[in-house]
């Protein structure tokens, strides 16, 4: 900044060729030209789509008339809408918790491991992560398949009825719940591993003598100083899994009469197969304040930490 | 003098080592051991699933047999996968993709990057 300040000064009686010349070579007029094509890249790629969604939302099935907000309330009537809304729901706050409890649970089966072994299986258990979920859905689907079961195979050896994974409702909304956590628990594995490792052994020590059991370690040293972590890694993943598309699209395509339809894949079906892009458009929409309001928590907590640290 | 302590603070744990908090400790290991085992089970079981059924043919595909293992593995799906003109498309598309999607994520993250920590 100072140099640039000493060279205004010296070019301060050139003409103005010359000051442009300076202006271009001030560090702040570089700062934005380097940032620009990732500027031009967001107002493209996020910020017109945005606003086109939002014009798509209030026009009629035939694109042709202004219709307002009639697509939501066109919405409200209908009870699909409100059967996807409580599957959202449904859908993101158990997958969440159950990746976040397992990624807690294994993290700290990895943790006890001497450290010399834990690679291998740290390596095994980020398989599931690694695989694009498009593919490792479709490996689900074989093994919910009804006919070529290899689940059911297992149930007819053990004596247990057979159960039509995908097709009864309840066990639909089951299965995606399941490669959902399948998918997302290792990536809260290695956030909480990182955290684990972090916390200072001499906390343990004392929390020892004290007289502390195992539980006790956990719940008032462990959880205590993995907090910020835990937190900012549940919203990320309610974030990606409240937006899920690949897993339910794959798994179920909406599934048992509409059963297991969560908003992006309703939302595709409206649009594309039912023709209908700005009712597809106002049912995407509905995501936006949800997923806004978890940005926010997560940058107010980024910033949080950042004061304390 | 330190070594002294050190092995002082070495006898002490190796001590401890026969007491009951190694015997705690080595039950732990154990146990973790044993539950890691079962969650390997779980994450790994479908991509396994899917390397044993790509081993099989068609017809051992659709047969009531075991569906967790082969009985006659073949590599006939893999070679006709790689002699399939479409799948090298594919292929080369992916790699295509994924090159220039890395190259340019660098080029315009790095300059922004830059910028906005300075």
């Amino acid at each position: 900044m100072a140099d640039a300040v000493v060279r205004d000064m010296q070019g301060a009686g050139a003409g103005s060729q010359l000051t442009m010349r300076k202006f271009v070579r001030r560090k702040s007029t570089i700062a934005v030209f380097m940032t620009l094509p990732l500027i031009s890249l967001i107002v493209c790629l996020v910020v017109y789509p945005a606003f086109y969604s939002i014009y798509l939302a209030t026009l009629n099935k035939s694109m042709k008339h202004f219709v307002g907000l009639g697509n939501v309330a066109f919405l409200f009537r209908r009870n699909t809408f409100w059967l996807v809304v409580e599957q959202t729901v449904l859908f993101a706050v158990t997958a969440v918790v159950f990746k976040a409890l397992i990624g807690f649970i294994v993290a700290h089966f990895v943790h006890n491991l001497p450290a010399k072994g834990q690679r291998k299986w740290r390596g095994m258990l980020l398989v599931p992560w690694v695989i694009p979920p498009a593919m490792s859905t479709l490996a689900w689907l074989w093994l919910f398949d009804p006919s070529y079961s290899a689940f059911n195979w297992i149930f007819a050896h053990l004596g247990i009825p057979q159960v039509a994974w995908l097709g009864n409702p309840y066990w639909a909304r089951f299965a995606v719940i399941l490669v959902n956590v399948w998918v997302g628990s290792p990536f809260f594995l290695i956030m909480y591993l990182a955290a684990l490792k972090s916390v200072p052994e001499q906390l343990h020590e004392a929390a020892a003598i004290d007289g502390a059991n195992w539980w006790q370690k956990i719940w008032y040293v462990n959880l205590p100083m993995m907090r910020n972590v835990i937190q900012i890694t549940a919203l990320f993943s309610a974030i990606v899994t409240f937006a899920n598309f690949d897993i339910v699209k794959t798994l179920t395509n909406g599934g048992p009469v509409d059963q297991t339809h969560v908003f992006a894949t309703w939302a595709f079906t409206l649009a594309i197969w039912g023709n209908d892009i700005p009712l597809g458009a106002s049912v995407s929409l509905f995501m936006a304040p949800i997923l806004a309001g978890a940005a926010i928590l997560i940058l107010r907590n980024v910033s949080q930490r950042g004061n304390e640290a | 003098m330190t070594t002294a302590i050190a092995e002082a603070t070495g006898g002490a744990s190796s001590r401890v080592r026969c007491g009951s908090i190694s015997r705690g400790r080595r039950k732990t290991l154990y146990w973790s051991y044993f539950f890691l085992i079962l969650f390997v089970i779980f994450f790994l079981m479908p991509p396994l699933y899917m390397f044993v059924t790509s081993l099989k043919s068609s017809a051992e595909i659709s047969a009531a047999s075991n569906p967790w293992w082969v009985y006659h593995p073949t590599l006939s799906n893999y070679v006709a996968l790689l002699t399939d003109p479409i799948y090298l498309i594919f292929f080369r598309n992916s790699a295509v993709v994924s090159m220039c999607v890395v190259s340019l994520t660098m080029v315009i993250s790095v300059l922004a990057a830059f910028s906005l920590a300075r």
